[in-house]
């Protein structure tokens, strides 16, 4: 308990600098520390790794050099401005995120968290020799070898904290940078709607729990698909409805999580800059973070695809065997499979955003519209992996309830989205004046 | 906006089953016989193999080898199974089903190659 205490304590503490940098908000800097430790542990143990040393002092070098950066920055600029404290968050978050977080009672046994994520932590945790043998070793071929490093290297560096291989804190770690992301994806919508701390506050509850009904154990057993689901989420709200609101930092690294924690999430960013150069979105920033983002996944994939790993559903020798026909069926098979999977969720949000489209103005709308189509577009990569997947069924049976955790999550975030325009609709009929004056221009 | 809100709430009802799901007695108790089978397969092992041996995982279903594997990893190299062959191991280890064994009935195999 002592050692799982002390690595939350270094995993707030580590990234708290850089995301106080990247922000210039100490909610959303506390709110997103957990994702940069995560971040500066990917850049460690790969460090680690090309130059085979033990990533020990990388980590103290990552961990002193952004309390310094920090230190220099408040000199020349100042602390932030923003409340350091907003007590109905906090009391929301707390109670909310206790709730589903209780799920830590549970032994850390989940299996792809053992056999994948964990196990290459364990590779991480013993340096870079250790983990290049690892990776060359075809005996361990089913730790899902070419998926991204991010949770793994979470993992591995709050056991170089805490000196030992343990997987409570592997449990807790994986469970705190999710929880991180679910409540980024939540202080986002709310910055971007305007709502007041209690509008938050409210928001925090159905939106938590829901995400916990939608990823099952998914926020404690150790998996990441909700994880990358909720921090592509808030990249995707962070870029595409263009608000200035949302402190400019929290995009590239949430994005960034995403394409370094699964193969979907490179998937969906490459989905998501080919929307942004569409949009032509005026400001070049986000399109140029987001392939900045996209090339951080597509460099790890260039790495493990170099050293032999293969992809555990990608196999195009079998996809090339199957006919029109095949595909027709089995196509058909993967769309039932999909809705028997709780797809009606996915349509349900989709459809309630259609119908209250017309509450948005012109620009927003056409902005937010990108959500659904993300989800659209995901949706069929994903019908596409599945028809093309050689073991069709047993992939079924063991990832489809995961694999759909974003479009569902999505889903609820679009009614949320509406809600929440319905709100502040009602608000600025009570009180017309104060909202004309608090009005940006870009609504 | 109403159908927004009650969509809103089944999911937050959903999510309030599910901890009360997480947090049942028989779910913890399911979890934990796991973990305890786990921590009686390495403990087997530690007794059957030196620490540092080169290992050749001898169990034909495809989840068992992972699962032992990282059971018995990095103590043990494993260096091979089914899929693999069997390489320069030392040991064969692996776990065979008997209602009589002691983790959890499965009982605890090693032997030298």
């Amino acid at each position: 308990m002592k050692q799982v205490g002390l690595t939350l304590i270094v995993l707030f503490l580590m990234g708290f600098p850089w995301g106080l940098l990247a922000t210039r908000s100490w909610l959303f800097a506390a709110a997103s520390a957990p994702l940069w430790t995560g971040l500066t542990s990917v850049v460690v143990v790969t460090v680690s790794w090309l130059t085979g040393t033990t990533p020990l002092p990388w980590f103290l070098i990552a961990g002193l050099g952004g309390w310094l950066c920090l230190f220099v920055a408040v000199k020349k600029r100042g602390w932030p401005e923003d409340a350091a404290f907003h007590p109905k968050l906090l009391l929301a978050s707390s109670l909310f995120g206790g709730l589903t977080l209780l799920g830590l009672r549970l032994p850390p046994v989940g299996w792809d968290a053992r056999s994948c994520w964990w196990f290459r932590a364990t590779w991480l945790f013993r340096g870079g020799d250790h983990a290049k043998q690892a990776f060359a070793n075809p005996a361990l071929n089913f730790a899902c070898k070419d998926y991204p490093p991010f949770s793994s290297a979470a993992v591995a560096g709050s056991w170089f904290i805490s000196g030992s291989i343990d997987y409570k804190t592997a449990q807790v770690v994986s469970a705190t940078i999710t929880f991180s992301a679910v409540l980024l994806l939540v202080l986002i919508l709310r910055r971007m709607t305007k709502s007041t701390d209690g509008v938050g506050a409210l928001l925090l509850a159905p939106l938590i729990l829901g995400i916990n009904g939608i990823a099952g154990e998914g926020l404690t057993n150790g998996f990441n698909d909700l994880l990358w689901a909720a921090a592509f989420l808030g990249a995707a709200l962070c870029f595409l409805p263009g608000h200035r609101e949302v402190p400019s930092g929290l995009g590239p690294l949430l994005l960034t999580v995403t394409a370094l924690t699964k193969n979907e999430g490179v998937v969906v960013t490459v989905i998501l800059v080919c929307l942004l150069g569409v949009y032509r979105i005026r400001s070049k920033v986000p399109l140029l973070t987001a392939v900045t983002a996209l090339s951080a996944g597509a460099a790890w994939q260039l790495v493990v695809r170099s050293q032999g790993m293969e992809s555990d559903m990608a196999d195009f020798a079998f996809a090339r065997t199957l006919t029109a026909t095949q595909i027709v069926e089995r196509g058909r098979f993967v769309l039932l499979e999909i809705w028997r999977a709780d797809g009606w969720i996915i349509w349900a949000g989709i459809f309630l955003f259609v119908i209250c489209a017309d509450s948005f103005n012109r620009e927003r709308r056409r902005l937010l519209v990108g959500l659904p189509i993300l989800s659209v577009l995901y949706l069929v990569a994903l019908w596409a992996t599945y028809v093309l997947s050689s073991a069709l069924k047993s992939q079924l049976e063991v990832s489809l309830d995961r694999a759909t955790v974003f479009p569902k999550v999505l889903s609820l975030t679009l009614a949320a989205i509406v809600t929440l325009q319905y709100l502040s609709i009602r608000q600025e009929r009570r009180t017309p004046a104060a909202s004309s004056e608090s009005r940006s221009p870009t609504e | 906006m109403v159908a927004a809100i009650c969509f809103l709430a089944f999911l937050a009802f959903r999510g309030l089953q599910q901890v009360a799901i997480t947090n049942s007695a028989e779910r913890i108790a399911q979890e934990k016989r796991t973990e305890q089978m786990f921590q009686c397969v390495e403990d087997e092992t530690r007794r059957l193999v030196p620490d540092g041996a080169r290992v050749f995982i001898d169990v034909a279903d495809p989840a068992w080898i992972q699962r032992l594997t990282t059971i018995v990893y990095p103590r043990l190299e494993p260096v091979g199974n089914a899929y693999v062959g069997i390489g320069d191991a030392e040991f064969a280890v692996g776990v065979i089903g008997d209602p009589t064994a002691p983790c959890n009935g499965l009982h605890v195999f090693a032997r030298r190659l």
